[in-house]
């Protein structure tokens, strides 16, 4: 008996450790970064050196994702030779883990890096911030005409006085297509001729009738896709934060979705999945749209023996020049190095050749619009890949079309919900206008939260009004 | 008065207090700030860098309005539940053909059974979506030799991607629970089954008259462990959904841990609102741990 009670007794005190380690485990997932370099070091030979902007000294850290590093480490020459005394330390981990550390370091109020990476998605969450550096104290307010606008604006904060971030690339949303199976049913191949051709709705059913064969072929990943596109600028709200779905055409594009769905011409699977990736490769999924960095995405990872059998030209349905994604570089105000990152933001994103040369090495599109007539054979030179087209021109025709759009900590959830609230909707069989009603309600219902804290946020700043 | 006495052994046992110290400094740094701190962040809207806004009890009003809660709750417990019984079951069936000695390799058996619980769950999700894909997915290829028409599990209407989730988890837990069981098993002594054996008693008898009440607090423990694995699925769902923070169609593979990591901090930055909900699941498990405790100990007591 004795030795049952003591079974119990363990058994008692293991429950409540464990309950009490996920209860933590829970509510509390703080990550610290720690810093590695000599940074006393760094910091001290700063301080003792009075020197010209162009020799600032220490070591500065750079965080991001891949292929943020490979870029940086293509341009990296090029940022020695003008400022040979400033070293940089690259610290890389994947997008989410990325984030989440930067978060926490902000936060905690130390353990960030010198300059971080922050994704288009997240600039929302970062732009009214006092944890980041105003750049416009550094005199970002001079490079203001050379930028993409639509990506400045989306930097500047809510009440117009603060920018936290330099835009990086931009992702001019290009329609991507088996050149080999297009040739095949006997369609075009050619970027113009097929924009053309499928420039109306109808003309996107005839080329996903001509290319599927059901159970076999695909003509895209998901039949929810094309509806996403319209929404691809991540323009859900407008300033007063009412959810704008209601747009030009989208009834006829959920029209044709529906009819994608219901022939069986979509792989009913999500785009980045590993089915979807097997089928670009094979040529059994035949198109998918997505930020002009995607070509990048299938030169090296998705499609690398594919060179010849890929095309890229505009949205079909005669769907406006959209952006999906891209990037911006923020100094943490607890940086120690402020004007060694300035430098080097300055450096590698409002300058042509730290621009291009990162272009070069990964397909992020600059933001920065002197780079494209710095380097034209850059934007223009036919791509081997894409059989000699030039999906950059294209994309370089895009960047400069694109609106100016409101961005809000809500939006990737919104985004979640398109491709989700599609796919039930289109289970049960409704009709565009039901779907569009359940995606509101759907959007609204699992944002109720985000919302609040966005109001919040805007009266801090002063711009809002009840 | 009293205070002094305590001050008083303080001093007479202070060296046995510097030995323990080091835990306790280390508990209260990382246990105890974490839990308090999350429990006051519940009451305040914070985004984690502005300024904290009190709310009084606003953000559990609001969870207990928030639909989405109550979808991800029903989902947790609805593939919880489920999955318990494979689970449970499997694992002191597994258990039990091992300690009877009907079969050889012993150790082989157990390590193969306890792999699924020390591999990476992302990878393992990566290898069960290429099994549950639409087109290209191996269960759907036998579905296809059956002659039956393909199901999309991780799409669809959101249903069928409860099904892979229940496969992913108790294939999980059956391992380290079996693994738990034979330790127990192994501690009953043997002059039981011998007793059992002369007697004539089957198998089944067995396991159900002797092992199982035998094994009560071990069972007792196995069962908060995976509830507590429960409440905290997160990683097969959001991979199985392509990293969906709504969990797919319908929202049909949203579990609790996925809704609170989606607030804050790897979706989302509400961090109050999450901190609710990490002390709803909390309050949660106690209540379940509690109820279990209660359950598994009454009939001792008589």
């Amino acid at each position: 008996m004795k030795q049952k009670q003591m079974i119990r007794r363990i058994v008692a005190v293991l429950i409540f450790v464990l309950t009490v380690t996920s209860a933590v485990g829970c509510g509390n997932k703080t990550e610290n970064i720690s810093k590695t370099t000599g940074q006393d070091e760094a910091s001290k030979i700063a301080g003792s050196v009075k020197e010209a902007p162009a020799s600032i000294s220490g070591t500065i850290e750079v965080g991001g994702w891949p292929s943020g590093d490979d870029a940086f480490e293509a341009a990296m020459e090029g940022f020695n030779e003008q400022y040979p005394n400033i070293k940089v330390e690259l610290v890389f981990s994947d997008t989410t883990s990325h984030h989440q550390a930067l978060q926490s370091a902000l936060v905690a109020g130390s353990g960030a890096v010198d300059v971080a990476m922050v994704e288009g998605a997240y600039i929302s969450q970062y732009r009214d911030s006092k944890a980041l550096v105003d750049l416009y104290l550094l005199g970002a307010e001079e490079l203001k005409d050379d930028f993409v606008s639509f990506k400045w604006e989306q930097a500047v904060s809510s009440d117009g006085k603060r920018l936290n971030a330099i835009p990086w690339d931009l992702g001019p949303t290009l329609y991507y297509y088996r050149t080999d199976v297009f040739e095949e049913v006997g369609l075009p191949t050619d970027p113009n001729e097929v924009a053309e051709l499928m420039s109306t709705w109808d003309g996107v059913l005839k080329v996903a009738e001509a290319v599927s064969i059901p159970g076999k072929r695909w003509f895209l990943p998901s039949a929810a896709y094309p509806y996403q596109w319209m929404f691809i600028n991540r323009d859900y709200y407008d300033k007063d934060l009412n959810l704008i779905l209601e747009r030009d055409g989208d009834l006829e594009c959920l029209e044709t979705c529906l009819t994608i769905r219901e022939n069986g011409w979509d792989m009913n699977v999500d785009m980045w999945s590993g089915e979807a990736y097997a089928a670009y490769e094979a040529g059994t999924c035949v198109s998918v749209a997505a930020g002009s960095w995607f070509s990048g995405f299938l030169k090296t990872d998705i499609d690398p023996e594919g060179a010849g059998h890929w095309g890229a030209t505009v949205l079909p349905g005669g769907m406006p020049s959209t952006n999906w994604g891209g990037s911006y570089l923020v100094i943490p105000e607890q940086s120690d190095h402020k004007e060694a990152a300035w430098a080097f933001i300055k450096y590698m994103l409002a300058t042509s050749k730290g621009q291009n040369d990162m272009f070069a090495a990964v397909d992020y599109f600059p933001a920065y619009i002197p780079a494209w007539d710095e380097a034209p054979e850059l934007y223009t030179a036919p791509d081997p890949y894409f059989g000699g087209q030039s999906p950059n021109a294209i994309a370089t025709g895009i960047a400069a079309d694109v609106p100016i759009v409101y961005n809000t900590i809500m939006d990737t959830t919104a985004e979640g919900y398109l491709y989700s609230s599609f796919n039930a909707g289109a289970e049960a069989g409704e009709t565009p206008e039901q779907i569009r009603e359940r995606l509101g309600k759907d959007i609204e219902a699992a944002t109720v939260e985000l919302k609040e804290q966005q109001i919040q946020t805007l009266k801090e700043a002063g711009v809002w009004e009840e | 008065m009293k205070k002094k006495s305590f001050l008083q052994t303080l001093k007479d046992n202070r060296v046995a207090y510097v030995y323990i110290a080091p835990f306790y400094i280390l508990f209260v740094i990382f246990g105890l700030f974490p839990i308090i701190a999350g429990f006051v962040l519940s009451f305040f809207r914070w985004d984690g860098l502005g300024s904290m806004q009190f709310l009084g009890l606003g953000n559990y009003r609001n969870l207990f309005h928030d639909i989405l809660f109550w979808k991800a709750l029903s989902n947790t417990l609805f593939i919880g539940i489920i999955a318990h019984i494979p689970i449970l079951l499997g694992g002191l069936i597994l258990a039990y053909i091992l300690n009877s000695k009907l079969v050889k390799g012993q150790n082989i058996f157990k390590t193969i059974y306890f792999m699924p619980m020390v591999t990476s769950s992302v990878a393992i999700t990566i290898i069960f979506q290429n099994l549950f894909g639409n087109n290209y997915g191996f269960i759907n290829y036998l579905l296809s030799l059956l002659g039956k028409d393909p199901i999309n599990w991780l799409g669809g209407d959101g249903s069928h991607i409860k099904v892979a989730v229940i496969v992913m988890f108790a294939w999980k837990w059956i391992g380290w629970n079996m693994v738990i069981y034979l330790a127990g098993m192994q501690g009953i002594s043997n002059d039981i089954y011998e007793a059992a054996q002369i007697d004539g008693a089957s198998h089944t008898r067995v396991i159900f008259n002797i092992v199982i009440p035998l094994l009560k607090p071990i069972i007792l423990f196995t069962l908060i462990q995976s509830t507590i694995g429960m409440f905290n699925l997160f990683t097969e769902p959001f991979v199985l959904t392509g990293s969906n923070w709504g969990g797919g169609t319908n929202n049909g593979g949203l579990t609790l841990m996925m809704y609170l990591l989606n607030k804050a901090p790897q979706g989302g930055n509400a961090y109050g609102y999450a901190s609710s909900i990490a002390y709803v699941i909390t309050f949660m498990i106690v209540c379940i741990s509690i109820i279990l405790n209660k359950l598994m100990t009454k009939d001792d007591e008589k």
